[in-house]
C-alpha cells in the first residue's frame, strides 16, 4: 500500500494545499450572511465527523489509533491551509492584524472550503494509516465439529437440517472449540518418517496458473503452454502430502516461475500470506515413486493372530 | 463387543461401515442384502433422505455358518457420512467389533477421506477403543471412475499401516463380499483370542 504514495501523490498534495489557499482568500473576500453562520463547537464536532467518515471510507480496516491519527492529521491540514490563507489574505491587503484575519478563515463559507481541500490534500496519505491485524481465518469445519443432534425439516428434507443441542452437548461444543489434543492415531500418522527426498516435481504453468485468480497473473503468462515447467522442491511438497492438501505461497512460486508470469498482489492482500493450492491430481502422478513409499507395514496385534481354517467365515 | 450367548450358542458381532458421504457405504450394503441367501440375512433397514443420503444408519443382520456349534451373526452397520451427523457415527460406534473404512478414490474426496479416518479413531477415543485394538480393513472404492488417486497414495494417505485393503467397485459388488469375508474373519479370529485370555 505504501508504494501508492509516488512524487505524483506528493506533487497533487502540493497543487491541492495551494489551491485551497487561494480558493479559501477568494471565498473569505465575500461578507458572509449572519444567518448562515454555524456555532464554532458545532462546526469542530461536524469536522470531526467528516474527518472520521473519510478516514474509515477510505481505509475499513484501518486500526483505532490509525483511525484517530487520520482525523486529527486531516483537522491538522485544514488548520495549516486557514492559517496559510489567513496569513496570505493579511498580506495581500497590508493588513497587520494577523489574528484578525486568521479568525475570519473560521468563519463558515472559507472554512467548509479549507475542510473540503485538507481532505484532498490528506487523500494519498491514507497509505501511512495503521492498520488492524488481518482476522485469523475461521478454520473449514471438520468431521466431529458437529455436536448437536441434527433432524430434518418438517418436510422431510435433510438439506436444511434443524439443530437440537441439549445443555450436554452445549458443553461438548464447548470442549470441541478448544484447540484439539493429538489423538494416538493422528501423533502414530505424524511420527511416520516422511521421505526426505532433494529434487523437485516438475508441474506445466498453465496448470499452476489456472489456480490462480486473474489478479495475480502477469503480462507474460500467456506466452506459455503446457510444454513449459515450473520446477518446485519436494520438501515442500512432501509434507503436506499428508494432510491431502498441497500448497505453495505465491511468493515463493513468484520466484519460481519465470519473470513477469505472475505479479505481487496489490492493495489490502500486499503482504499477507497466499497460499496457492496445487492439485493432488497434479502434483501426486508427478512425484518419483520413493516419496510414496511405505516403511515396513506394523500391523496392530490383531491383525497378527492366527486364523485357523474351523474359524474361517463361511462364504454367504 | 460382541456377544456370546451360551444358552442359544450364538455369537453375535457388529461390523461398521465408516467412511466420508457418498462413498458408498449404503452400496455395500445393498449389493450384501442383493446377493445373499434370504434364509441368511434379515431386512435390510434403511433410513434415507429423499435424495438418497443415509440419514441415520443402514442395518442388515446376517447369519454365517456355524462355528464349534455356535451360531454366528453378525450385524451390519453403516453411518452417515455428512460431516453435520457426528453424533449418529458416535452411536452406531458403540459396541463396533470391526470396521470397514470405505474410501473414495476419487482426487476431490482425498481430503474427505482422510478427515472421515480422523473422525473414526476420535469418536472409537470416546468410548474407549482405538484402531490399536478394534479390526478394521479398508476398501479403496469407485475404482471404475475416471480421475481417481493411486492405490499408492491412498495407501500413503489413510493406511499406512499397511492392514488388508480392497480395491472395489461396490455398485458392482467388486470387493465387497472379500472385504466383508476378511473383517468377519479378523473379528471373529479376535474375538477367540480374547475369549482364551479371558477378556470375552
Amino acid at each position: 500500500m505504501r508504494k501508492e504514495f509516488t512524487v505524483i501523490s506528493a506533487f497533487s498534495m502540493a497543487i491541492s494545499f495551494v489551491a485551497a489557499i487561494v480558493l479559501c482568500v477568494q471565498i473569505a473576500q465575500f461578507k458572509p450572511s449572519s444567518e448562515w453562520q454555524i456555532s464554532g463547537p458545532t462546526l469542530w464536532v461536524l469536522e470531526v465527523a467528516v474527518s472520521g467518515t473519510a478516514v474509515y471510507a477510505w481505509r475499513n480496516n484501518v486500526s483505532l489509533g490509525g483511525w484517530v491519527l487520520g482525523i486529527l492529521a486531516i483537522v491538522a491540514v485544514r488548520l495549516m491551509i486557514s492559517t496559510a490563507a489567513g496569513l496570505g489574505m493579511a498580506a495581500l491587503h497590508g493588513d497587520e492584524n494577523f489574528r484578525q484575519a486568521i479568525q475570519q478563515m473560521a468563519l463558515l463559507a472559507p472554512r467548509v472550503s479549507a475542510m473540503g481541500f485538507s481532505l484532498m490534500v490528506f487523500y494519498p496519505l491514507r497509505a501511512f494509516l495503521p492498520m488492524r491485524p488481518p482476522r485469523a481465518r475461521l478454520e473449514r469445519r471438520r468431521y466431529g465439529a458437529a455436536g448437536g443432534s441434527h433432524l430434518p425439516d418438517s418436510g422431510g428434507n435433510g438439506e436444511h437440517p434443524v439443530v437440537l443441542v441439549t445443555g450436554n452437548e452445549r458443553v461438548s461444543v464447548w470442549e470441541e472449540r478448544k484447540p484439539a489434543q493429538p489423538t494416538p492415531r493422528q501423533a502414530a500418522v505424524s511420527i511416520l518418517p516422511t521421505a526426505s527426498i532433494d529434487g523437485t516435481v516438475e508441474l506445466p504453468i498453465p496448470a499452476v496458473l489456472a489456480q490462480l485468480p486473474h489478479e495475480v497473473i502477469g503480462d507474460r503468462a500467456h506466452h506459455y503452454d503446457d510444454s513449459d515447467l515450473v520446477s518446485i522442491p519436494l520438501d515442500v511438497i512432501v509434507p503436506q502430502l499428508r494432510e491431502a492438501e498441497v500448497s505453495v505461497e505465491l511468493a515463493d512460486l513468484a520466484r519460481w516461475l519465470p519473470p513477469g508470469v505472475v505479479k505481487a498482489p496489490r492493495g489490502e492482500a500486499e503482504g499477507q500470506p497466499w497460499p496457492v493450492p496445487l492439485p493432488l491430481e497434479l502434483v501426486v502422478p508427478r512425484l518419483p515413486p520413493e516419496v510414496l513409499a511405505l516403511p515396513e507395514p506394523t500391523p496392530p496385534k490383531w491383525a497378527q493372530v492366527e486364523v485357523a481354517e474351523s474359524v474361517t467365515f463361511a462364504t454367504t | 463387543m460382541a456377544s456370546i450367548n451360551y444358552a442359544l450358542k450364538e455369537i453375535s458381532c457388529k461390523i461398521v461401515y465408516y467412511g466420508p458421504g457418498m462413498c458408498g457405504k449404503t452400496t455395500n450394503l445393498q449389493h450384501i442384502h442383493q446377493h445373499t441367501a434370504p434364509d441368511k440375512r434379515g431386512n435390510m433397514v434403511s433410513l434415507a433422505t429423499p435424495g438418497e443420503r443415509t440419514l441415520f444408519f443402514d442395518f442388515l443382520p446376517l447369519e454365517a455358518a456355524a462355528i464349534h456349534g455356535f451360531r454366528t451373526k453378525f450385524q451390519l452397520y453403516t453411518v452417515p457420512g455428512q460431516v453435520m451427523y457426528n453424533s449418529t457415527r458416535k452411536l452406531v460406534l458403540r459396541g463396533v467389533d470391526g470396521v470397514i473404512f470405505v474410501c473414495d478414490s476419487q482426487w476431490e474426496k482425498m481430503r474427505e477421506n482422510l478427515e472421515s479416518f480422523r473422525n473414526l479413531v476420535e469418536n472409537l477415543a470416546t468410548y474407549g477403543y482405538s484402531l490399536e485394538t478394534t479390526p478394521y480393513v479398508v476398501q479403496f472404492n469407485k475404482r471404475d471412475l475416471p480421475r481417481i488417486a493411486p492405490v499408492e497414495y491412498l495407501q500413503y494417505l489413510i493406511n499406512p499401516r499397511q492392514v488388508p485393503h480392497f480395491e472395489g467397485i461396490a455398485i458392482e459388488g467388486v470387493g465387497v463380499f472379500e472385504a466383508l469375508r476378511e473383517i468377519c474373519t479378523l473379528v471373529l479370529a479376535n474375538l477367540a483370542q480374547k475369549q482364551r485370555v479371558g477378556i470375552v
